[in-house]
């Protein structure tokens, strides 16, 4: 099978260093590219299409948030993760509106963070309760209060099914993806499949939402 | 015998104070007419009869006709009786264009009745058919075939009056049929019966609408207002009534519309002082008790004889009237205020009608001059409306400012509340601020501060080697992220997914340990009072727990359950592992730590461990730490 290429966006050169090393050691993966900045990593991504991007938030020159949604809107078969120190909820929502399917922790490095990317790839992301719950509040956000941005976002936006409601639920009370999956009597592999599922609706929400906002700004301008 | 002496063009009104008070008058009846001739000097004989005629005969030829001056007042013999009728005939004399004339104009004609025109070519009277008025407040004109004064050029009128009583008559005119004095007949009955009349009505419909408004709002201003207008209606009806002839209602009807005077005087004072909220009791019992003897004393029952004299109710009206437009007046000087000075000029204006309207009566005036009362009427009133009027908008202006001033204290208080607002707003952000400082040097204290000072004294002893210090900043990454952890989930006071966080966290080295959990939570009500700062103790509380399930129970098994048990919620820690000894130093001291942090927030910890496992219960109330007392 062909090895996973991988382009990693990171400004710290010892994490680049320790990235270089464990990929060298696999074989499954390979590293295309590495990129100290966020400008480096836009010419990069219009060039070529990874199958990973590993990308930092805190880059020199731009926003890493905004390498992943120029990445996920060239390649939207590309799986991204963030890298981040904390995992706290702010940064991860952020990168999963951009577009982002998982995150690192960096102190994971470099032991185990390649087990998550091949999760990722096989279909999904480990997710912390507190993002469950966050998603929760933000795809229910039309029926919990009656905002009208929200109400007319929603129009535009995926619902949840009820299997995935249910999966973020139990993600949010502590479960772990096999757990959910003996509740649910399914496969690990349909839990991930759904949490892979609630995270493109997300992103597909975010975008409408900007378009409805960015449109709301025009009129108040008009 | 005498000619008549005609003057020729002289004005409706010689005596100049009606001229101006009737400017409108002389103006609707523009220049006197060149036709019409004033009559002062004519020639009188008086006829005795037993019986009123609808028609007398003309004078006899042997009359005795003696010259007089009109307007003339004419004083009965004292031998006259009542029982006969008397027939006052006037001989007129022109001496130019007694071919043109086919009227006689009398302004006035006081207590007389049948009044006829008559000369040897034929007669004409006034049937009276054409006015409702009484005859002494009606002017006459009686309309005449020229033929009868073409020749012999002399016209004889003549009118009955009952024996024993005076006469008075104005000057006469004589006048084409179709003459100037038609509108000067026309106006002078306008104002004498027309005017009267809708005065009446107009009082009435103001009474109306005053009683109805007492009805309404109970307030005694407006009936005496509403009685004060009666009184004066009742005053005004013998100016244009008729009244009864027989004696009995005769002398009711006199005796009802001269003591309505004082009742009018009585009543607008009344209303004066009411509508200035006064009260004079003295005084006003007093007028009281005068207006009502004297209406009592005067009725045609009581003493019918003494006081049939008008002069004795005159007084007392006047009387009323100086008392009542003085006590105004005193009123006005003192308080200065308006509607006293407007019903002081209209009861001053008033008394010099009814001065006006006592000489008219007393023939001190000429009879020309018309009766002033009603007119007095329509000023009283007018001050009535007036301030009436004028209370009722300052009423409705005081709800006006007082809106506007209810409206400023509302803008006021809102202000001010959102000061203080704004100032709570800014005390809580300060005061969350300095929680916040407090909060982060204690969390740095007890986790990271602890950990890098002990590394610090171990990398200074050369005796920290590569995996203690990885350790150590692992631990301090750990304690960060717990910090961050302990701010997000703990949102809502989700306590299920505080410790859900905690488990994401350290899953991994739980299986990494070979240990495997069993997550159990029920259905936990959210505890308000877990902020930041208790979820944060709690993190650490049960991190501890399992860090020694991982690192000293040599456990293969760990279970959470987090369940709610009357008013706290339990959290249960419990592994299969081999226990440990009190002399177990560690984890005496970590038991120590977990019991301070659980007291620090209200919560209680509780460890139990034997040779099959370790058990730590921590209870949270869940009313929050104030309930946790008991």
């Amino acid at each position: 099978m062909k090895p996973l290429s991988v382009l990693l966006v990171e400004d710290d050169a010892q994490f680049r260093d320790a990235f270089a090393r464990a990929f060298a050691a696999v074989d499954d993966m390979r590293l295309a590219a590495t990129c100290a900045n966020g400008g480096e990593a836009l010419r990069w991504l219009a060039q070529s299409a990874p199958d990973v991007l590993l990308a930092d938030l805190g880059l020199p020159d731009i926003d890493g948030l905004e390498v992943i949604r120029d990445c996920a809107r060239r390649h939207p078969d590309c799986e991204i993760m963030v890298i981040t120190v904390f995992g706290d909820e702010r940064h991860v929502m952020e990168a999963l509106e951009a577009g982002a399917t998982g995150y690192l922790l960096k102190d994971a490095l470099p032991r185990d963070f390649l087990e998550p990317i091949r999760a990722l790839r096989a279909g999904g992301s480990p997710l912390s309760p507190v993002i469950a719950r966050r998603l929760l509040a933000k795809m229910m956000a039309p029926a919990a209060a009656a905002q009208p941005v929200t109400v007319v976002a929603a129009e535009g936006a995926p619902m949840l099914s009820a299997r995935e409601l249910q999966t973020l639920e139990l993600v949010a009370k502590g479960f772990d993806y096999d757990e959910i999956a003996r509740l649910h009597a399914i496969s690990r592999q349909t839990v991930l499949t759904y949490v892979k599922r609630i995270f493109r609706k997300l992103q597909v929400r975010s975008k409408t939402e900007a378009v409805y906002e960015a449109r709301q700004l025009g009129l108040v301008r008009d | 015998m005498k000619r008549a002496n005609l003057a020729s063009c002289a004005t409706d009104a010689p005596r100049g104070r009606v001229a101006l008070l009737l400017a409108a008058a002389t103006l609707l009846l523009g220049a006197c007419s060149q036709d019409a001739l004033h009559v002062t000097q004519v020639q009188m004989t008086v006829v005795r009869s037993d019986r009123y005629l609808p028609e007398h005969p003309p004078p006899p030829a042997d009359a005795q006709w003696r010259d007089i001056t009109l307007p003339a007042v004419f004083v009965p013999h004292r031998d006259e009786s009542a029982e006969h009728v008397y027939y006052t005939w006037l001989r007129v004399r022109p001496t130019q264009g007694v071919d043109r004339f086919g009227a006689l104009y009398v302004p006035r004609l006081l207590h007389g009745s049948h009044p006829q025109i008559a000369s040897t070519r034929g007669w004409s009277f006034d049937d009276g058919v054409h006015s409702l008025g009484p005859t002494w407040n009606t002017p006459l004109r009686i309309l005449f075939l020229p033929e009868l004064l073409a020749s012999p050029s002399h016209l004889d009128f003549g009118f009955s009056r009952r024996g024993a009583s005076s006469q008075v008559i104005s000057a006469l005119w004589l006048d084409r049929v179709d003459g100037s004095t038609l509108g000067r007949y026309r106006l002078r009955y306008f104002l004498q019966q027309d005017l009267p009349r809708l005065i009446s009505a107009t009082l009435l419909v103001f009474a109306l609408f005053a009683v109805g408004y007492w009805a309404l709002r109970r307030e005694p201003l407006y009936l005496i207002a509403a009685a004060a207008m009666a009184a004066w209606c009742v005053r005004l009806v013998h100016y244009y009534v008729r009244g009864p002839v027989e004696d009995v209602p005769a002398d009711w009807f006199w005796w009802a519309s001269t003591t309505s005077m004082l009742w009018v005087m009585h009543l607008t004072y009344l209303f004066a002082l009411r509508l200035h909220e006064l009260s004079v009791p003295t005084l006003e019992r007093g007028m009281l008790a005068f207006t009502v003897a004297v209406t009592l004393a005067t009725t045609p029952l009581v003493h019918y004889e003494v006081w049939r004299s008008a002069t004795v109710i005159y007084l007392a009206a006047a009387t009323m009237a100086l008392l009542v437009t003085g006590a105004v007046t005193w009123h006005f000087v003192r308080s200065r205020g308006r509607a006293w000075g407007l019903m002081a000029a209209a009861l001053w204006a008033s008394v010099a009608m009814g001065v006006h309207d006592l000489g008219l009566r007393s023939d001190w005036i000429d009879p020309q001059s018309i009766y002033l009362m009603p007119l007095s009427a329509l000023l009283i009133f007018g001050v009535f409306a007036y301030t009436i009027l004028e209370r009722y908008a300052g009423a409705i202006g005081a709800l006006e400012r007082s809106n506007v001033v209810l409206d400023e204290r509302v803008t006021v208080a809102r202000r001010a509340l959102e000061e203080s607002y704004a100032r709570l707003a800014q005390v809580q952000a300060e005061q969350a601020a300095a929680a916040e400082r407090e909060r982060l040097v204690r969390d740095m204290h007890d986790g990271i501060g602890s950990a890098l000072a002990s590394s610090l004294l171990l990398a200074e002893q050369g005796r920290l080697n590569d995996k203690a210090t990885a350790d150590m900043l692992r631990q301090c990454i750990e304690d960060l992220r717990l910090t961050i952890d302990s701010t997000d989930a703990a949102a809502g006071g989700d306590l299920v997914t505080l410790l859900a966080t905690l488990r994401f966290r350290v899953g991994n080295r739980l299986a990494a340990a070979g240990i495997a959990m069993t997550w159990e939570v029920g259905e936990i009500p959210p505890l308000p009072w877990l902020t930041a700062d208790a979820a944060l103790q709690v993190l650490r509380i049960v991190q501890e727990a399992l860090t020694n399930v991982i690192k000293h129970a040599r456990a293969s098994r760990v279970r959470l359950s987090i369940t709610q048990a009357d008013d706290v919620v339990r959290v249960l820690i419990e592994d299969n592992g081999h226990g440990f000894g009190a002399t177990d130093q560690p984890a005496g001291r970590g038991l120590a730590n977990q019991r301070r942090r659980a007291a620090a927030i209200g919560a209680a910890v509780e460890v139990r461990s034997d040779a099959t496992g370790t058990r730590v219960t921590l209870d949270l109330p869940i009313g929050g730490p104030a309930t946790a007392a008991g």
